[in-house]
């Protein structure tokens, strides 16, 4: 356990942040899982800012609103793996395949749980498509309902810089988003 | 229009992001495995892995300097010697020693102390203990004013009387600084009687005594 191995002399420090943490985690989790675009991807990527704000917890815990500064280590770990990522070859379209550890026979057929699973592999793909600070302002403003200045804050840029990366995610995205209709719309009229 | 279309974007992206938002599991035991250590990552080794990223100020403030000192050494090893600084200006030139005291070279003939002619300029010798008036003794010439770097002085040399009847046996050994010197002639001697010292100027060593 991470409490034992906290620095000296922090171990009431180290339980606060464990709480505020385990707080934020599930949200966060969240937006690792489309950002980082593999759930293996996100569970790393959450651990990696857990340690990150543990090197501090006394800045995470004293900042006015910890997941904002949580959701910025966030964006640079995944901006570090995206960097990581560059070199290897991207597959055309995120091909949907039911995770067999996961989900089970019962599920796939009753629950719509695949086209849960394929909403969110949807997200990843179209994230991927922007630019690691597209993404995250698009998630900041879009997702969580951040203003732009908020968004501006948290990301620790101008909001004009944020508003301009805004609407060209947007843009960006409109032609994708237009083709994952028509694609829908041709898979009602298989089934 | 494209405002409009924007917004249309905007909201089915928005539409998109919730639905997955919704639809994204968070797996059992998450919280456990954020917290453990990874395998393979020793305790030990965690609080240097999350100091990574040193203060960058500190770091770009240690590498800038070393930049800056690196470059400024180099300047100074191979600067030209035109530059009139660093050791490549004249390798053979002797480094005047910490005790050299500078010397205003006195001509005895008044006439001639505005003059900066061939007529009035007096001989650097090259050795104090050969004659002075030997066309060979003679390393370079100075006129009255001149200031020239003395680092010792010997008592023996040859004896000169000046115009006024002033007559000395010592001779400083100078370096050049003012004056016109033979091509190659670093250093040469100064009869006592053509300058007006008032300091102390220790004796030469054996080394720097020419041999008689």
């Amino acid at each position: 356990m991470v409490t034992s191995s906290a620095p000296h002399g922090g171990a009431t420090e180290q339980s606060s942040f464990d709480d505020a943490f385990c707080e934020l985690l599930n949200r966060l989790y969240r937006r690792a899982a489309m950002l980082a675009g593999s759930r293996q991807s996100a569970e790393d990527a959450v651990h990696e800012v857990y340690l990150k704000l543990a090197a501090r917890p006394q800045s995470f815990l004293a900042h006015p609103e910890p997941y904002a500064y949580a959701f910025s280590a966030l964006l640079s770990v995944i901006r570090d793996g995206w960097r990581r990522e560059r070199r290897h070859v991207l597959v055309e379209d995120v091909e949907f395949t039911g995770d067999p550890g996961t989900t089970g026979a019962g599920t796939q057929w009753d629950d719509g749980g695949l086209e849960r699973r394929a909403s969110e592999l949807e997200t990843v793909r179209l994230l991927r498509l922007l630019s690691v600070r597209q993404a995250g302002v698009v998630v900041l403003v879009d997702l969580d309902g951040y203003t732009i200045d908020q968004a501006a804050e948290i990301l620790s840029l101008h909001r004009g810089t944020v508003s301009r990366t805004r609407r060209r995610a947007l843009e960006k995205l409109r032609g994708a988003l237009h083709q994952r209709a028509d694609r829908s719309g041709g898979e009602r009229h298989a089934c | 229009m494209r405002a409009e279309r924007r917004e249309e974007t905007a909201a089915a992206l928005r539409e998109q992001l919730h639905a997955a938002d919704a639809g994204i599991d968070v797996p059992d035991g998450l919280w456990d495995r954020v917290r453990a250590p990874r395998e393979g990552t020793p305790v030990a080794v965690r609080t240097p892995l999350l100091r990574r990223r040193p203060v960058p100020f500190a770091v770009i403030a240690v590498a800038a300097a070393a930049v800056v000192l690196v470059v400024c050494g180099t300047w100074w090893l191979v600067a030209p010697p035109s530059t009139g600084s660093g050791p490549a200006q004249d390798p053979a030139a002797p480094h005047p020693p910490e005790h050299a005291v500078t010397l205003r070279v006195h001509n005895a003939e008044v006439p001639c102390r505005k003059l900066r002619t061939m007529e009035c300029s007096l001989r650097i010798a090259k050795n104090p203990f050969q004659p002075y008036a030997n066309p060979d003794n003679a390393v370079g010439r100075v006129w009255h004013g001149d200031r020239l770097s003395a680092s010792c002085v010997v008592t023996d040399g040859q004896l000169i009387k000046d115009e006024n009847g002033l007559s000395s046996t010592r001779w400083y050994r100078v370096s050049k600084a003012h004056g016109e010197w033979r091509e190659g002639a670093t250093a040469g001697w100064l009869p006592g009687v053509r300058t007006r010292n008032t300091t102390e100027v220790p004796g030469c060593s054996g080394s720097e005594r020419p041999s008689k």
